[in-house]
């Protein structure tokens, strides 16, 4: 049987076997390259640094039942410990196997589970001492078996590093934007509003922030909307958490013991802790910190409850915020790995959430998408499944929105580049990109993550745990990406709760185009040079056009889900079209495409805009009409309403594909009304 | 008591004379734009539904004006001023000064549709019909019409 094992070399690219998983803070960072692995075409990645004794195989569709058949049937341990394929259970037998399982239990959504494939993955286990690697070649050999994937641990750099906050009084205000709740220390969030105060740092720039007060005049959140937190644990029992928990009620009405809800988990009151197989959430054992906590609060801290900070969409104090589920994947000292993230990314689809929130990313260079999907099948068929759910309904699907990494490096780090995932850069309290965040290929989006240089107030405020913070604090700084994502996450909860007050459903790919273009410039502020810790980056040559499309904006993503704006022109004249509305702050910087092509390489060239014959002919446009210099041209001889379509590249000059890593292609269709005047008002 | 009343009526109505005497010696008063007077939705356009965009207009018999646009951006713009109407010509000016375009207008089924012909141009018609302004429409004023985080960028 062992004569089964044949290697076939495929990859000739450098692929790092050891990718590692982070909680995208900035402190240390392992960003060791490997020697690329020899992989087997079934075998998807490599044993190194995978947990010993775990693997994970993914069965071709005839298989399954025959397998589903036997474990109906058979015995017991039988089997759970055997697949009912001889040739199969052969290979199983000189493994040595002693547990053979779905990696997803049966659950209420075992139909849609079905469908996207994901009852085909099982999990082996076996001795620890028993050769990986020969393991999964034995097994490549088997025809039944299409892919095998080793759990390759997931690590955090974060070293749990929360700063304290500093004894000091509430200074005055500048007070040019008003603080619409009583959370006391709203005043120094200043990535929700910020007012340029010198209190909290010298290098505050107002309107460095997400413009939280004006949509929080409209919405701050609505229980219906459930944001998952795949992180460390959250902690539910904080007294600025535990009103915006996500509740399992028929566990937590149920009995200890007993997956009263059938959904293959057991007691999963909160979430479920992925890394020890417990609804048990932690977060202060021995290993644990804040980060999951940190970041929960960014997203749904309780507002206006008079205690601590506030949150996105934390609500306005009436039991109205968002709601977050703990969807553990770092625990304490323990492993975890590929299998425990998919279990937590699924469990979220399943139970309800809207919106994963992924501060998490690897410190593996891949260089493209299909090469993601080779290597992470498992975690790459959980995301799918996870956008493919409908939890509300303001939204076709749900949305996945990860930390770009913290390497100052030129490219976001994975699964945040993988496209149609949004990826998330930092900017600090100045305005200008963290000394510390990825940008270029595939980062898609810019928030507020912090720098915590010279003050800590220039870093993110949020909840902390009490337990493991060194000052015994429920509330602390943090800075990074990983600061940066929830507030995109929050955001886009802002949105889908607003959506929802308003009556309205968008598809995801609406959402997630709503959702890019509602930012302000973050580009024009890029000249020269800003030297951090020593470290000078050139903002004019590598930064700017680099962050992706702006500066996340709450109140301009709540204003495109109130109504898709038109253009308003008149005729007979050349028109040169600023197009802020609908690209947002950036637009002139973005790159435009024209359909069917992959790249624009520079926002300064020429690109058609897509309009059908029938509509130029209805508003008498000779010449197609075309985006130049980031505006759209076009003259019209005849009053009417008709549309254009108009394509730009969020994040980058080049649509990501399975080839390269590239933007988010957003689509905008834009009503164009032309008139006999050249006034902005109607009458 | 119902002396009371009345006597309050009279004097109520001699007031309101005299208000009205005033307004029409300054020009407020349009009897012309009575008909005209209430909330309206722009329906038609150019001989088109309106989808894409929402326009309210709200003539007060004082001769105000109150127009909501939401066209150019996701929020309704708000523009005031003061028009009339007189030998089947409806005209109006903002509060800025600027001038609207010239309709003419005419009352349809019974006065719940409202047909302004632009003159000039392609004469293109705008069919209004009577309604309520929706109390929930998020409104932002002219003073304000570049959006909140451009306001912010300034300082």
């Amino acid at each position: 049987m062992f004569l089964n094992r044949k290697i076939a070399i495929l990859a000739t690219v450098s692929l790092t076997a050891g990718w590692i998983f982070s909680a995208c803070s900035t402190d240390t960072v392992d960003d060791t390259q490997l020697p690329a692995p020899e992989l087997s075409g079934k075998i998807a990645n490599t044993a190194q640094d995978a947990q010993q004794g775990v693997l994970l195989v993914k069965f071709d569709q005839q298989a399954i039942p025959l397998i589903e058949e036997h474990a109906a049937h058979a015995t017991r341990s039988d089997a759970a410990t055997r697949s009912g394929i001889h040739s199969v259970d052969c290979i199983l037998d000189q493994i040595g196997v002693t547990s053979f399982s779905r990696v997803f239990p049966v659950g209420k959504e075992e139909e849609r589970t079905r469908a996207a494939g994901l009852h085909r993955w099982y999990l082996l286990n076996f001795a620890p001492e028993t050769d990986l690697d020969l393991a999964a070649s034995m097994l490549a050999g088997v025809a039944d078996i299409s892919t095998i994937q080793y759990n390759t641990r997931v690590y955090k750099t974060y070293d749990g590093t929360v700063y304290p906050l500093p004894d000091e009084p509430l200074p005055a205000s500048r007070a040019m934007t008003p603080y619409p709740f009583n959370d006391p220390q709203l005043f120094w969030q200043w990535h929700y509003i910020n007012n340029g105060d010198l209190a909290i740092s010298e290098n505050a720039y107002a309107g460095a922030d997400i413009n939280a007060a004006e949509a929080w005049k409209l919405t701050a959140g609505d229980p219906r909307v459930i944001v998952a937190i795949v992180d460390g644990g959250v902690k539910h029992s904080h007294p600025d958490l535990a009103a915006n928990m996500w509740v399992n009620l028929a566990e937590l009405n149920g009995q200890p013991g007993v997956d009263d809800d059938n959904n293959g988990y057991v007691d999963d009151i909160y979430g479920y802790n992925f890394v020890t197989d417990s609804g048990q959430i932690t977060w202060n054992a021995k290993g644990d910190d804040s980060h999951g906590t940190h970041v929960a609060g960014t997203v749904a801290a309780v507002n206006n409850n008079g205690v601590g900070v506030a949150g996105v969409a934390g609500g306005t104090g009436h039991g109205d915020g968002v709601r977050i589920m703990s969807c553990q994947i770092f625990a304490g000292q323990q492993d975890s790995g590929d299998y425990q993230t998919a279990l937590a990314i699924k469990y979220a689809a399943d139970m309800g959430a809207s919106i994963l929130q992924c501060s998490y990313g690897m410190t593996v260079s891949y260089y493209s998408d299909s090469q993601f999907e080779q290597v992470e099948p498992l975690v790459v068929d959980a995301l799918k499944y996870f956008q493919s759910k409908s939890n509300c309904d303001a939204i076709d699907g749900g949305l996945v929105i990860y930390a770009s990494g913290n390497y100052s490096q030129p490219q976001s780090s994975y699964p945040g580049a993988y496209r149609n995932v949004i990826s998330v850069t930092a900017f600090g309290v100045d305005y200008l990109p963290a000394y510390y965040t990825n940008y270029h290929l595939g980062c898609n989006i810019a928030a507020p993550g912090g720098e915590i240089v010279g003050s800590v107030r220039g870093g993110v405020l949020s909840t902390v745990c009490s337990e493991v913070d060194a000052a015994g604090e429920d509330y602390g700084y943090i800075q990074g990406t990983s600061m940066a994502c929830p507030h995109v996450s929050g955001v886009a909860a802002l949105g889908l709760s607003y959506a929802l007050k308003r009556g309205k459903r968008f598809t995801r790919e609406e959402f997630t185009n709503m959702l890019l273009t509602s930012v302000n410039d973050i580009d024009s502020r890029m000249e020269g040079v800003k030297t951090t810790y020593g470290t000078t980056m050139d903002l004019e040559n590598d930064y700017r056009g680099e962050m992706g499309t702006g500066a996340i904006d709450a109140f301009r993503l709540l204003m495109q889900v109130e109504g898709t704006p038109c253009i308003t022109l008149a005729r007979g004249a050349e028109q040169r079209i600023a197009l802020q509305e609908h690209f947002g702050g950036g637009s002139d910087n973005l790159t435009y495409i024209e359909e069917g092509t992959g790249s624009g390489a520079s926002p300064l060239e020429t690109f058609g805009a897509e309009m059908s014959a029938e509509d130029m002919q209805k508003l008498g446009v000779a010449e197609n009409p075309r985006i130049s210099n980031g505006r759209l041209v076009i003259r019209c001889a005849n009053a009417g309403c008709a549309k254009i379509k108009i394509r730009a590249i969020a994040g980058g000059k080049r649509v990501g594909t399975g080839e390269w890593i590239g933007g988010i292609p957003v689509v905008k269709e834009i009503a164009l009304v032309v008139r006999d005047t050249d006034s902005k008002r109607w009458m | 008591m119902k002396a009371y009343k009345s006597l309050f009526m009279a004097a109520a109505c001699c007031l309101a004379a005299m208000f009205f005497g005033c307004s029409k010696s300054s020009g407020d008063e349009n009897p012309a734009a009575a008909p005209l007077v209430g909330e309206w939705r722009l329906d038609a356009w150019n001989d088109e539904l309106v989808t894409d965009f929402s326009i309210y207009l709200k003539l007060e018999a004082s001769g105000r004006f109150e127009l909501y646009q939401q066209l150019e951006h996701g929020y309704y713009e708000r523009f005031d001023g003061r028009y009339s109407a007189d030998g089947g010509v409806l005209t109006g000016v903002y509060s800025d000064g600027e001038p609207w375009q010239r309709y003419d207008y005419a009352l349809e089924s019974n006065g719940a549709r409202l047909v302004l012909t632009a003159q000039g141009g392609d004469r293109i018609r705008s069919v209004y019909v009577k309604t309520s302004i929706p109390s929930d429409i998020v409104v932002v004023e002219p003073s304000a019409a570049l959006t909140a985080s451009s306001r912010r960028r300034i300082f």
